[in-house]
């Protein structure tokens, strides 16, 4: 029978091993990569998910139900939050959104389907490096961590509608870099 | 379906087979060509995600997380027993009503008044001179006169006119009685300006009055003036030794020594009563008593701030209910004293209409105080 990450959790706070290292299992490399996406930095990415881990096992008391995976990445979140001021990043997460037009171009599935598995990862990978930290935060929970709209509002303490607002945003951007890349793909490729 | 609503049911879907399984959804892909692109771009997008979130962490990371486990729960286990109450936790719990509160209190503003009070004469050096009455007749121990007299003699005002009758001075009978002692420096119990006005040797005989009873040996403390009083019953005279600051050392023995060796000393009248008065506080004594006065104060004022901060500690309030979750929720590790909010806003964890809701009350502040592992948060006066 599987068991939802909330019945391992409960187990793993008993000192149930097994549970514990499912958990690992579940959420470690996603909350790795969450770091090592938004930080560069794999010593630092290792140091963070760590830092999760012992702070989720120490606030063991403090989660109440609900989703451990938001608890998890709002930890996460926070953070990286930290470790950005820390090394003196802008302030971050203002409320007002600048509107981002739709300025993605239609991409022919023929190109889309000509693009492999790796070479999209790799991609996808580039494009987030040349994200903003708001955006890639975002794209990263979304779509790392595998965050729902309302898990995201829950982890980032806003609005529903405005977390939907950010993704958008977010992707809108994403997707135009993607699509850039894809097209210089295509032409590399001859398509 | 149009293309606008298929790209948002795209956005907000978290699995693509499942808005595939839609039929309005088949429907509109059937037909539109771009909706089919973007959805096959969606989903080698959600692929290369998936890919990049299950790339492998560094092997040792398992090993150190694992460990957290392990580690963790022996302190959690240590803390746990280190948090069972103790003989002043149970103390305190039992003081968690207010009256009693307010009698633990007072209890211990007594304890401190009472040492204070019994500290006093001891403070008085050992050395201070001593004063001897010595009356002709037996007098009623701890009369009002006396208390009358040492009253004014404490505060330095003349005494009334009714008591002066104990203390007018023959003239004559004590130039007599000058001539006959050899030891000097006796004076009759007097007000502190004949004190003054005499000389320190001068040796005084008082008139006592008729209500002394034979035999009656009384003693009284008096804690005010700081002096010790006894009055010996031996005969009808009354000797008083002055207690001036400078009084000899003879005298001191005098003062001490029993009956019979003062009247050959003195050649007095035979079996007079001894009047033993510490004198009041010279100065050296009395910056002590002044200091050790200040110190109870301010230990008061201690024990009523540490009342106050004990009082607010105990108060409980939604308010920091509330905070000390959020802090706990977010495992927010801040170092004890006051919580800066805004650092929290800045900080992204308190949106601004929690910050405008928990901002507490102009001149206090929310405070942090962690004990045995557990975040205490209440208002405190800044």
């Amino acid at each position: 029978m599987k068991m939802t990450p909330e019945e391992l959790w409960k187990l793993a706070i008993r000192g149930d091993q097994p549970s514990w290292q499912k958990l690992y299992e579940l959420f470690g490399g996603p909350v790795y990569q969450f770091f090592l996406r938004n930080t560069r930095n794999v010593e630092m990415a290792a140091d963070k998910t760590q830092e999760v881990f012992l702070r989720i096992f120490r606030s063991r008391e403090a989660f109440g139900g609900g989703s451990l995976k938001s608890w998890i990445f709002r930890i996460a979140r926070n953070l990286l939050i930290d470790e950005w001021r820390r090394a003196g990043h802008r302030e971050v997460l203002s409320d007002n959104l600048p509107e981002i037009a739709d300025t993605a171009t239609g991409v022919e599935e023929e190109v889309i389907n000509a693009i492999e598995h790796a070479q999209m990862k790799e991609m996808i990978d580039e494009c987030l490096e040349l994200l903003d930290e708001d955006s890639r935060m975002t794209v990263c929970l979304v779509y790392l961590a595998g965050l729902s709209i309302p898990e995201l509002a829950s982890v980032m303490e806003m609005p529903l509608g405005t977390a939907k607002t950010r993704v958008r945003q977010a992707r809108l951007k994403l997707d135009a870099m993607l699509c850039e890349k894809m097209q210089i793909k295509r032409v590399e490729q001859g398509l | 379906m149009n293309c606008n609503e298929f790209k948002v049911l795209l956005s907000e879907c978290e699995s693509l087979a499942d808005l595939g399984q839609l039929p309005e959804v088949t429907a509109h892909l059937k037909d539109c060509a771009a909706c089919r692109s973007v959805l096959l771009y969606e989903g080698k997008l959600r692929q290369g995600f998936a890919g990049i979130a299950g790339e492998a962490a560094p092997p040792d990371l398992a090993a150190r997380i694992m460990a957290i486990q392990s580690e963790q729960a022996p302190e959690s286990a240590k803390s746990a027993e280190s948090a069972e109450p103790g003989w002043f936790d149970l103390l305190l719990s039992s003081l968690q009503g207010f009256p009693f509160k307010v009698a633990f209190a007072a209890g211990l503003t007594g304890f401190f008044a009472a040492f204070l009070l019994l500290r006093q004469p001891q403070l008085a050096p050992l050395n201070e001179p001593a004063t001897i009455a010595t009356h002709q007749e037996q007098a009623v121990p701890a009369t009002g006169r006396d208390e009358a007299f040492q009253l004014a003699k404490t505060e330095e005002q003349p005494l009334p006119a009714s008591h002066n009758k104990s203390l007018q001075f023959d003239a004559p009978a004590v130039d007599a009685k000058r001539d006959s002692s050899d030891s000097g420096s006796m004076q009759l119990a007097m007000t502190p300006k004949e004190e003054a006005a005499a000389p320190a040797d001068a040796h005084q005989i008082a008139e006592s009055s008729e209500e002394r009873i034979p035999g009656a040996v009384t003693f009284a403390l008096d804690s005010s003036s700081d002096t010790f009083i006894a009055d010996k019953t031996a005969g009808a005279a009354a000797v008083s030794l002055a207690d001036e600051p400078d009084a000899s050392e003879p005298e001191m023995q005098l003062a001490m020594s029993p009956a019979a060796e003062r009247e050959t000393a003195r050649s007095v009248k035979p079996s007079a009563p001894a009047r033993f008065a510490s004198p009041p506080p010279s100065g050296e004594t009395r910056a002590r008593i002044t200091a050790s006065q200040k110190m109870s104060e301010s230990k008061n004022k201690k024990l009523e701030l540490s009342n106050e901060l004990f009082a607010e500690t105990e108060s409980s309030d939604p308010l920091a209910d509330e905070l000390r979750k959020l802090l706990e929720a977010n495992a927010i590790d801040l170092p004890e004293g006051f919580i800066s909010l805004d650092e929290l806003a800045m900080r992204g964890y308190l949106p601004a209409e929690k910050l405008r809701r928990l901002r507490p009350p102009t001149g206090s502040g929310w405070y942090l105080q962690k004990t045995t592992g557990q975040l205490r948060i209440f208002l405190k006066k800044r």
